[in-house]
This record gives C-alpha cells, structure tokens and sequence, in this order.
C-alpha cells in the first residue's frame, strides 16, 4: 500500500480529489431529489456512529458543571418566580374555562378536535450531543436516528419553538440543519395579523424575515410562527420575536430581524416530530412506511404521544 | 502506512472532540482542529500525492459532520494542503510567530472561500450583511492561537510513530546561477 501511494504522482490525485468534490457537491445538492434518498450508507453512517459516544463523554464533565451552576441560579429566585407562576395558571385556567364553555356553545368543540388530531405526532425525544465542526454552518448532532424512526425531513423542535431539521440519519445519529443555518428557509407568518414572509438562517444568532410585503405592519415584538404552508413544519410553530424592521427605501419588500424562539446556546433535549411533510416527502423520499411505525422503542427513548399537548404556541 | 493512519484518526478525533467543544465555545471563537491539522500536515508532510489522499479523507469526513455540502470543505481542504505544502518548502513557516500567521491567513482566506461556495450553491443569504466577515476574522484569530499547539501535537506524531528524521524535512534551498 505504501508504494501504491508513492506511485501516485501529485497531480492525477489533485485534479482526482477536486473532480471528486466538485462531483459530491453537485450529487448532494441535487440528490435530495432523489426518491430513495434514505439513511446514510454504513461507511458513511459509522463516522456519525462513533461520534455519539465520544462527544457524549468529552461534554459530560462541562455538562455537570453548567447543570450545576443553572440549577444553582434558577433556585436563587425559585420562590418569588413560584408564586408568579401559580397566580398565572389560576388566571389561564379560569380564561381556559370561558372559552370552552364558549365554545361548548357554539358547538364548534368537535371540529378544533378534529384538526388536532391532524396536528398531534409521535416526537421522539433526543439528546443534543455535539454541534457541528465548522462554525460556519449550523447544525446539530442528536442521539438518535433512523432506528428510532427518524428520516431526513423529519422537523425537531423544542417547547420553545423550532430548531430546525433532520439532514442525514444513521441508524443511532441525526443530523439537524438549525433554523440559524444559511441553508434554512421557513416560510412564516407574523401572528398578530398573519403578515407573510419568509425566516432566514444567515449563520449567527438571528434570523432574517424578508419578503414582507412593504405595506404590511410589522412591529418590534410581534411573534413569528411557521406558516404550515412549506410543507416542512406544522402550522403554528414559534420561530422568534421581531427585534429590528429595516424600511428598505425603493424596494418592495421590507425585511426584519428575529430574535430566536429557542435558545440555541443552551439546546440539550429536542423533540423529534416523527412526520416528514409533503415537501419533504418530495425533496428526501417518501418510500418508506409512515414514520413512527418502524420506530424502536429503546430504554430512554420512548415514542412520546403528544395528544392534548401541542408543542408550542 | 502507519503515519496515513495515525493521522487520520487524529484527525477524525480531533473533529470529533471540536463537536464537543463547539457547546461550550460561541462559534467564530471556537477554532477548527481539522483545518489546522491540514496546514500543519502540509509543512511536514513527506509527499505530496499521499498527503492530499490524507487531506482527501479528512475533508469528506468533515463534510460529514458538518452541515457542509459532501465534498464541500473536501475541496478547499485540498487546496489548503497543496499551499501549506507549497509554502513550507519556500519558507520556514514552522516557528510559532510565522506559523500563527500563516495560518490565520490561511484560515480567513478559507472562510471567504467557504462563504463563496456556500452562497453559489444555495443562492444569496438572506438578511446578511457583513457580519460573516467579522465571524471569520474572529474565528482566524482562533485558529491561529491554537495552530502552535497543533503543530507541536503533529510534530510528537511524526517523531513517535516514524522517528526524528522525517520530522525533520529539509528546506530546499535553491541557489541561482549568479550566486556566489
């Protein structure tokens, strides 16, 4: 083998490793069109295999520490936060109360059940174990894959809202592109006055909101939820709260900052939505029996039903 | 064979181990082990044909655990290697000063270079302005803080798994007609 490569003269491997790049490149790029597009292959898949347990080690030390440390800040004011949350719930459950008997009464009860049960998936639960290798993209590594029914397209959200979506699986590895990533588009709505737009990843903490029209009114504070209308993510997902609107003077659209529902440097437990949707079907494959029925069920890794718990606002 | 090996597992680790550190490290500060591995590979490395399979493998398997396109950080990776190698045999480029220099340089060159495919491939970032350029100027910062420990790391490679000789490649000199 050592006289293989040494008889490998230096430009044959140079232009054979850049016509290789350039090739991967272009197949990677259009092969999410591709209907078979499934798992990673096992030489592939065994780099995101063996990257699990060892960013599960080398972040278990600094993980006790920061664990720790939160658990001591969040008790500092426990108390006073307790009493808030327990005046808050008295006052939501009284205004839930009013609106079911509202709605009791109006008989429109069986129809908002009906669209819930097109709303409720199966999420599997995961562990962030390690974000990606190069700070110029923004993704995530969770620790379970398509043994656990999990498929690229799959969306993965926290109880805060969005964070993005399942790229590549292996059989105990997924990779996630966040919503920060430049590659991430979501089309979205502003919840107050269902304004359009669309929510852009541009690689730092925030995300863009362009391609509101220039008449909408868009104010600092207003919410921004996904739109359903991607095909990717569920209607009504948070995505983040707009912080800046820019005016751009002679343009027909105007544009604004978002600052992100989830708190991506503090991300550890994420919910995978065991749902691809119809664009994703479309882009990474839809040949393979609906997803949650092939899932595993491993110890710490239960299927979890979301039934009567939406996952975010 | 041995030193092939040895590297790439280094390498695969190395990558690996900043996945970690990525958690605790905002990331234009965090710095890229894979990258400076291949510069620092590319001032020692014995010939250029192995050394770029090397880098070859290195870079697919970045791609991998990176969001990257496949083969996206392969091929810059490649032409880092061919530089380093380039400018190693030009220059010494060993000495910690020069070295954090280089690959600082290098490393900035291969943000804007990154950012350029990336916006080819999936269109203009929206909502972006200059701050890409900051994140990288940053982030080179980083790497070349860090690319001394790197090379010192590569250097107690070379000298354990192939002995002192090879670490120690010579700088060609060469004389021109009129010298002397």
């Amino acid at each position: 083998m050592p006289g293989f490569l040494k008889s490998l003269s230096a430009p044959i491997a140079f232009g054979g490793l850049i016509i290789l790049a350039v090739v991967s490149m272009v197949a990677d790029r259009t092969g999410r069109l591709d209907p078979d597009r499934q798992d990673l292959p096992w030489w592939q898949g065994v780099l995101l295999e063996m990257a699990i347990p060892v960013q599960k080690v080398l972040a278990a030390p600094a993980n006790a520490v920061l664990q720790s440390w939160n658990s001591y800040v969040d008790l500092v004011d426990v108390r006073a936060e307790n009493e808030g949350l327990r005046l808050r719930v008295a006052e939501l459950e009284e205004a839930n109360l009013q609106f079911r008997e509202a709605l009791v009464a109006s008989g429109h009860l069986e129809r908002i059940a009906a669209m819930r049960d097109d709303f409720e998936v199966p999420m599997q639960p995961s562990e962030v174990v390690g974000l990606d290798v190069s700070p110029f993209f923004r993704s995530v590594l969770v620790d379970r894959g398509s043994r656990h029914g999990i498929r690229p397209g799959s969306p993965v959200i926290t109880d805060e809202g969005v964070v993005g979506v399942v790229t590549r699986t292996s059989p105990h590895a997924a990779k996630t592109m966040l919503v920060l990533d430049r590659q991430s588009r979501v089309d979205a709505v502003i919840q107050r006055n269902r304004a359009r737009g669309m929510v852009s990843g541009n690689g730092s903490g925030e995300l863009g909101f362009e391609f509101v029209v220039l008449g909408a009114d868009v104010q600092i504070g207003d919410r921004v939820i996904t739109s359903g209308l991607g095909g990717v993510y569920p209607k009504g997902l948070d995505l983040g709260q707009v912080t800046t609107v820019s005016d751009l003077s002679g343009s027909l659209v105007q544009s604004a900052s978002l600052k992100p529902a989830v708190d991506f440097g503090r991300l550890e437990q994420v919910f995978v939505m065991l749902r691809v949707g119809p664009t994703m079907e479309l882009l990474y494959g839809g040949d393979g029996p609906p997803l949650g029925e092939s899932a595993e069920s491993e110890a710490g890794g239960d299927i979890v039903d979301t039934a009567g718990s939406p996952p975010a606002s | 064979m041995r030193l092939f090996l040895s590297f790439l597992l280094i390498g695969v680790l190395l990558m690996i181990s900043q996945g970690a550190l990525a958690r605790w490290l905002p990331p234009p500060f965090c710095p890229d082990f894979g990258l400076l591995l291949v510069i620092c590979l590319g001032l020692r490395w014995p010939t250029l044909s192995s050394g770029l399979l090397l880098v070859g493998f290195l870079g697919f398997s970045a791609d991998l655990l990176s969001g990257s396109l496949m083969g996206q950080q392969a091929l810059l990776r490649v032409f880092v290697f061919a530089i380093a190698f380039i400018a190693g045999r030009q220059f010494n480029i060993r000495e910690t000063l020069p070295l954090m220099g280089f690959a600082g340089s290098v490393s900035f060159l291969y943000g804007v270079a990154l950012y350029l495919l990336t916006l080819f491939f999936i269109g203009s970032a929206a909502g972006e302005g200059s701050g890409w350029l900051f994140d990288d100027f940053w982030h080179s910062m980083a790497n070349a803080i860090f690319a001394p420990v790197i090379s010192w790391l590569c250097a107690r490679v070379f000298l354990w798994v192939v002995g002192d000789e090879a670490n120690e490649r010579a700088l060609q000199i060469r004389v021109g007609g009129g010298a002397l």
